[in-house]
């Protein structure tokens, strides 16, 4: 019977002009969507990957100088582009592209996308997960609204319900009807998304980017799945077809468009952040501390003091190593205390932001599913911070490298000692390892907990609003 | 009679509780939108007074270190020797080199109105004569922003009037004829001598009056909110109200077209149900896709090249003016670039300052020359969205709103290349004292150069908006003639 009642209003979707409309406009846009998207994620990604290997190059070939020069000398990492992001682009728009890695500071990256960009793109950027969380939706809600107010209205329903049906079976079908209207739109934008994929060359052998794809698309179908059982309930319990139209529409200008920004409102009253105060803080801790540039500090003088004191000599000039590159070294170990403190105190508050915007998700659910979305396509704050450390990580390796072989290979104030390829090779090539789909996971578990919270409710809202439904 | 069918609609629009929540509602978020305008215009003022602050302390050591140095208490030492660096600040290279200049952009007049693209560019910059590319082009002087908080967007009064505005016309006019036929009573109100359109026009007034009221009076009544006991000590008193005046304008004219669009759905004839449908799809177009498809082909008919390779060329100068082969090739074009030859002395005991200075010259005409192939690129794809904006009246207000505010890209980019500039004249004084082997003198400081900010007037930002401000209200004026033409009385 449930089969009967999928198949009939599969049918009358089918034959209302508007579904096949919509349905071909959003088919289309998605489309587009994938392909830009690609686009963009392979010109992007080959432009950053060559321009890492430039960089490289230009890291081992440039010529003899003192260590320390080499520190300030520096080098690039352009950050890569995750293979998803040609689905949801998530906070790339709004994030540096490069970041300059050099002595004595942790730099910000550098360039954002949006910069280049035009205030059109600020209004959405068009990307298939734009569409599935803002578009799809409203099909949806105009798809469900009169399911069950216009058989009220025609009479049917009185018909229908006294053939044995129950109310139950009778909601299941309109359900497993209209979830194939709608897989009948997404099941061709998944193949090609999937083909996309394979045409990058490793859908199928990294079984990271496979999982993710195939939790991405789990995530959609557990929102979509809450959004026609919302629909529905909301048509069962409505008194009119115009009602339950009204009440949808304004539902889904709620959640696109109203909580998402009084969410980030809020997030930021509730946690701000002051570049100020960061700044101010940051300043406050370097004056204390070792200054590899500043001899007259007294910490350099106190960290000279028991150096001279372990190797038991009275002057550096005595030093069988070259105290400038000790006391470089202090003074980047030191750094790195202040800036894992500060930069962490400002990660941490970003956090905070972030995930009160995604406690909004258990008000309506598109605030979890894009946060969902976001982290299964590597894309989101948490990736972001992953690839900040690990540059960071890697820069202070690096310099560490540069600092210990001036310190070995040279004596106290030798600045002409230099040294070349050989040394620069010892600092590997950066290598980027991302997040693991299980650390994606455990970062969204509010998200994850909201989209299955909202699937259960919605699931339990449709059937009590399908046994209160009023007959006529 | 239209006076009776504006009293009859005025009564039923009183008794509307759904309407008067919906408008309580939006002036509600209107005032928190006021007061998260209020915080960015705060955090961004106290950045730029910092370091101004800092650039004052800084020209504060003058007169005590020129005195020290002309009475021999303090003795430069380059360091070399090993001995502590204490730098000599009448040397033209190392008072330029370690300077400390902040210039900033004036607070734009309407910042807690709409955010615009201000949160994507650096309010302020430190001049020095360092290279641009340290100073300018990879800059450490912006907000450390949330880039989560970025992409969701700000709840700014812009936002909600661009956005939310369009709503509440629709939710208060989609029903205009059709909740009367569908009660029967249109039949009964046209068998009156009452043309449909009188009929038409008695039921909005009221709702303009509600609603474009809403859209003149809210933005004075939200700038007074955020900037009350801190007014902008930029620009006049006057040149605010003009600025606010053209705000409230464009919206009075975006009202109305939203207004008109709901006329010419209605004229149709359709139900209620297909009259919501229909003017949320004309929304989600006008509003939504529209503006993402103009920029998607905007980044494909004028696609920005990768800053990767900006930064390759950058690191490739660099190589390249540090390589010994090339510092006569640079000191010739620095020469020629400045108009002055140095003397003998520089060319004998200040060599390596000269090929310091001769390559920061070379990199810094490189990096302008490239940064300025950038900007045209990224004007391009700014006229190319403008023009076409037209056919969006959202993304043509958002424009508008972001004019009139002071918070578009344009002013920031000028800001950049002003700082350009001022770099580049500061760089050439310094470069040229240094040339001519000429000591720096406290009085020299009064002589330094300036920064020149020159604001666009009011006069400059209509001219240059005439085409838009006339479009909105050309295309505002059409709709609303095709849909009082398409008022028929048999269309009961």
């Amino acid at each position: 019977m449930i089969s009967v009642i999928a198949k009939k209003e599969l049918t009358e979707l089918w034959r209302d002009g508007r579904f096949r409309l919509l349905a071909v406009i959003i088919l289309f846009l998605l489309a587009a969507a994938v392909l830009a998207g690609w686009r963009t994620q392979q010109t992007a990604s080959q432009a950053q990957a060559k321009a890492n290997e430039i960089m490289r190059d230009e890291w081992v070939n440039q010529g003899d100088k003192n260590p320390h020069m080499a520190g300030h000398y520096g080098t690039f990492i352009f950050k890569p582009v995750q293979t998803l992001s040609l689905f949801d682009r998530g906070i790339e728009s709004y994030t540096g592209t490069q970041v300059f890695l050099e002595a004595h500071k942790q730099n910000d990256f550098n360039f954002r996308p949006a910069q280049d960009k035009t205030t059109a793109s600020r209004f959405a950027e068009l990307t298939a997960a734009t569409i599935l969380q803002l578009l799809v939706p409203l099909l949806i809600f105009l798809l469900t609204f009169s399911a069950f107010t216009s058989e009220r209205e025609d009479g049917t329903l009185r018909q229908i319900l006294s053939l044995g049906l129950s109310r139950k079976q009778f909601a299941f079908g309109k359900v497993a009807g209209i979830f194939l209207a709608i897989l009948a739109v997404l099941i061709p934008v998944v193949l090609l998304g999937s083909l996309a994929l394979l045409l990058n060359g490793n859908l199928l052998s990294n079984s990271d980017l496979s999982g993710r794809f195939a939790l991405l698309s789990l995530g959609y179908l557990l929102y979509f799945s809450a959004c026609i059982f919302i629909g529905l309930a909301v048509s069962a319990w409505a008194n009119s077809t115009k009602t339950a139209l009204l009440v949808l529409l304004v539902l889904w200008f709620i959640c696109t468009l109203i909580v998402p920004r009084s969410a980030t409102a809020l997030a930021k009253a509730v946690y701000p952040t002051s570049t100020l105060e960061f700044q101010e803080n940051m300043a406050k801790d370097f004056e204390q501390g070792v200054d590899g540039h500043n001899g007259e500090s007294k910490r350099n003088e106190e960290f000279k003091a028991k150096v001279l004191a372990d190797y038991g000599v009275k002057d550096a000039k005595d030093l069988p190593v070259n105290f400038d590159g000790m006391l470089m070294q202090a003074d980047e170990d030191y750094r790195a205390i202040v800036m894992d403190r500060r930069f962490g105190e400002l990660w941490k508050s970003w956090k905070k932001q972030g995930d009160l915007q995604a406690l909004s998700g258990i008000l309506l659910p598109v605030q979890a599913v894009r946060n969902f979305s976001m982290s299964m396509s590597e894309t989101d704050l948490s990736s972001q911070q992953n690839f900040a450390d690990s540059t960071e990580q890697y820069r202070r390796k690096m310099i560490k490298v540069l600092n210990d072989d001036m310190t070995v290979n040279s004596k106290t104030g030798d600045w002409d000692y230099e040294a070349g390829r050989k040394l620069y090779e010892q600092i590997p090539d950066f290598q980027y390892q991302s997040l693991s789909v299980g650390e994606s996971l455990r970062n969204e578990t509010v998200s994850i907990f909201t989209l299955l919270l909202w699937f259960a409710l919605s699931f339990g809202i449709l059937f009590f609003a399908v046994s209160k439904m009023k007959i006529e | 009679m239209l006076k009776h069918i504006i009293k009859h609609e005025t009564r039923l629009l009183r008794q509307e509780k759904t309407a008067w929540i919906i408008f309580i509602a939006f002036i509600a978020l209107a005032i928190m939108a006021a007061f998260n305008g209020k915080s960015w215009v705060k955090s961004a003022t106290e950045l730029q007074q910092k370091a101004f602050a800092e650039s004052k302390k800084e020209y504060e050591k003058y007169p005590q270190e020129f005195a020290d140095h002309a009475s021999g208490k303090i003795v430069p030492n380059n360091g070399d020797s090993g001995e502590p660096y204490v730098r000599d600040i009448a040397d033209s290279y190392e008072i330029g080199f370690y300077a400390k200049v902040a210039e900033a952009i004036p607070v734009a007049p309407l910042w807690n109105l709409a955010n615009g693209q201000a949160d994507l560019f650096p309010s302020y910059y430190e001049i020095n004569t360092r290279p641009r590319n340290e100073l300018i082009t990879f800059t450490k002087t912006g907000e450390f922003q949330n880039p989560l908080m970025m992409l969701v967007g700000n709840f700014d009064l812009s936002f909600l009037f661009v956005y939310l505005y369009p709503l509440l016309i629709i939710a208060l006019c989609f029903n205009l004829l059709s909740a009367e036929r569908e009660n029967g009573t249109l039949r009964m109100l046209l068998s009156q001598p009452l043309p449909l359109r009188r009929l038409i026009v008695g039921k909005l007034i009221p709702r303009m009056i509600l609603l474009l009221g809403l859209g003149l009076i809210l933005p004075f009544a939200a700038y007074f909110v955020s900037n009350f006991g801190s007014p902008n000590p930029h620009f006049t008193t006057a040149e605010i109200i003009f600025r606010l005046t053209g705000w409230a304008l464009i919206i009075a004219v975006y009202g109305l077209f939203w207004f008109f669009v709901c006329v010419l759905i209605a004229s149709r004839g359709k139900s209620s149900a297909f009259n919501a449908i229909a003017t949320t799809a004309v929304w989600l177009f006008l509003a939504v896709l529209l503006p993402s498809i103009i920029s998607l082909t905007a980044d494909f008919l004028y696609p920005t090249p990768s800053r990767a390779t900006l930064t390759q060329e950058i690191r490739r100068i660099e190589r390249e003016i540090n390589d010994k082969q090339n510092h006569l090739k640079f000191q010739e074009k620095f020469f020629a670039e400045l108009n002055t030859k140095p003397t003998e002395r520089v060319l004998e005991k200040r060599q390596d300052v000269l090929n310091d200075y001769a390559g920061r010259g070379e990199i810094n005409r490189q990096i302008n020359r490239m940064e300025n192939d950038l900007r045209d690129l990224t004007d391009r794809q700014q006229n190319f969205v403008r023009r076409v904006s037209l056919v969006s009246p959202p993304l043509l207000v958002q424009h508008l709103l972001n004019d009139f505010a002071g918070t578009n890209a344009e002013r920031f980019q000028h800001f950049s290349r002003s700082i350009g500039e001022f770099h580049q004249n500061f760089f050439a004084y310094f470069a040229t004292k240094f040339l001519k082997d000429e000591r720096i003198k406290f009085a020299d400081i009064e002589n330094f150069p300036k920064f020149g900010w020159q604001e666009k007037s009011l006069r400059e930002i209509l001219t240059n908006r005439f085409v838009e401000i006339f479009g909105l209200v050309f295309i505002t004026f059409i709709v609303g003639y095709i849909s009082f033409n398409r008022l028929k009385t048999d269309f009961v």
